[in-house]
């Protein structure tokens, strides 16, 4: 019996150089971009692991629940962790991050979530880039849930470490992922001893042994079901325009918040402040005396794009 | 809370107005007063 998942001609190397080019082009950046095999977590995980050690100072800003699980990695690593944390509701500022190097002059890396589909926020960036720049920190950031849906635009911003995966506003594949590494990132990993090596989580690994090697031979076998998915979803990308795509997220998520307000009954959005609120998913605030969790599965049935969660009960939807 | 994941193919009016639609009709079923209606406009509006 045949299927058209299974029975794959094996992926060569030139394809998926090929697959990797086409995917950093979601990402408007000269830097190296390495396409990971496994979801955003490998590579942001990379990139902590790579990045920090005794002696680091990170910035860890928490908007959202992915935030706490990079200050955990952080501490593994023996990092200084400095959490800079706000109200779920809301973004964080320039001047917050500008506050935190005040009172923390040895901060030398900065980790940062760009939209946090769990919660509907979304924060700026460019801005915080800036003051990142100024102090001269690693930037690490977190673009799983704005690519596609807001601009992201890594050189311009300052961005060191950004990682991208498909599942969202791209509408791909989730098992496998992105990360652009500028060329200061790759130094400051190669000049760190803890970085892991001849590991999956290696991000030097595949520097030095496919992006220096010329992009001939592949670390390992690919996954390469998802990588013909991720190809076939940047191609559907480049059909649509990437500019035509962020404006119908942008479109939904304004039409997501005026539809809770014109419905009436107390239902608002989450996120007050419409300049902090994430294209990529837009959160409600049920009306009081109602359970999020029934309406919602009332709803369901009819409509499966929605999901309820209830942040006091400490359980967080994933992306 | 509830959260409305209108990305990728669900980027669209048509996802936006069955959101509407589901959402009102629990709500109602809940006792809620919720002006469809008023909602339905908004939602046109914006995508225009």
């Amino acid at each position: 019996m045949t299927h058209p998942f299974l029975d794959l001609a094996p992926l060569s190397a030139q394809h998926f150089a090929a697959i990797e080019a086409r995917a950093a082009g979601m990402l408007a950046t000269e830097q190296d971009v390495v396409i990971m095999q496994g979801e955003a977590l490998l590579p942001l995980e990379g990139c902590i692991r790579g990045a920090a050690r005794p002696g680091t100072t990170a910035l860890n800003v928490i908007t959202g629940p992915y935030g706490q699980t990079f200050g955990n990695w952080l501490r593994d690593c023996g990092a200084t962790v400095v959490d800079l944390a706000v109200p779920f509701h809301t973004a964080v500022t320039a001047e917050q991050v500008r506050q935190a190097f005040a009172e923390h002059p040895g901060i030398d890396f900065v980790s940062l979530v760009h939209a946090e589909a769990a919660t509907g926020n979304t924060n700026p960036v460019a801005e915080i880039g800036e003051v990142v720049r100024e102090h001269g920190a690693l930037f690490m950031l977190d673009a799983v849930a704005s690519v596609g849906a807001e601009p992201l635009l890594p050189d311009a911003w300052g961005v060191d470490l950004c990682v991208i995966g498909a599942q969202k506003a791209m509408g791909g594949p989730a098992g496998v992922s992105a990360v652009s590494v500028s060329e200061r990132a790759w130094q400051h990993i190669a000049a760190n001893p803890q970085a892991p090596r001849r590991s999956y989580l290696s991000l030097l690994d595949w520097k030095e042994r496919w992006i220096d090697g010329g992009r001939k031979a592949l670390l390992h076998a690919p996954a390469q079901l998802e990588m013909l998915a991720l190809e076939a979803c940047v191609e559907r990308i480049e059909t649509e325009g990437l500019d035509a795509l962020m404006a119908r997220h942008a479109t939904a998520a304004a039409a997501t918040r005026a539809l809770a307000l014109a419905l009436g009954a107390g239902l608002e959005p989450y996120v007050y402040e419409a300049r902090d609120a994430a294209p990529v998913a837009t959160t409600l605030r049920a009306p009081s005396g109602t359970d999020a969790s029934e309406l919602v599965a009332k709803a369901l049935a009819a409509d499966p794009v929605l999901s309820a969660w209830s942040p006091g009960a400490g359980r967080w939807p994933r992306r | 809370m509830i959260r409305v994941n209108h990305y990728g193919p669900d980027a669209t009016r048509g996802v936006v107005h069955a959101c509407l639609a589901a959402l009102g009709a629990a709500m109602g079923e809940a006792g809620l007063t919720v002006d469809l209606e008023a909602a339905r406009r908004a939602v046109t509006q914006a995508w225009r």
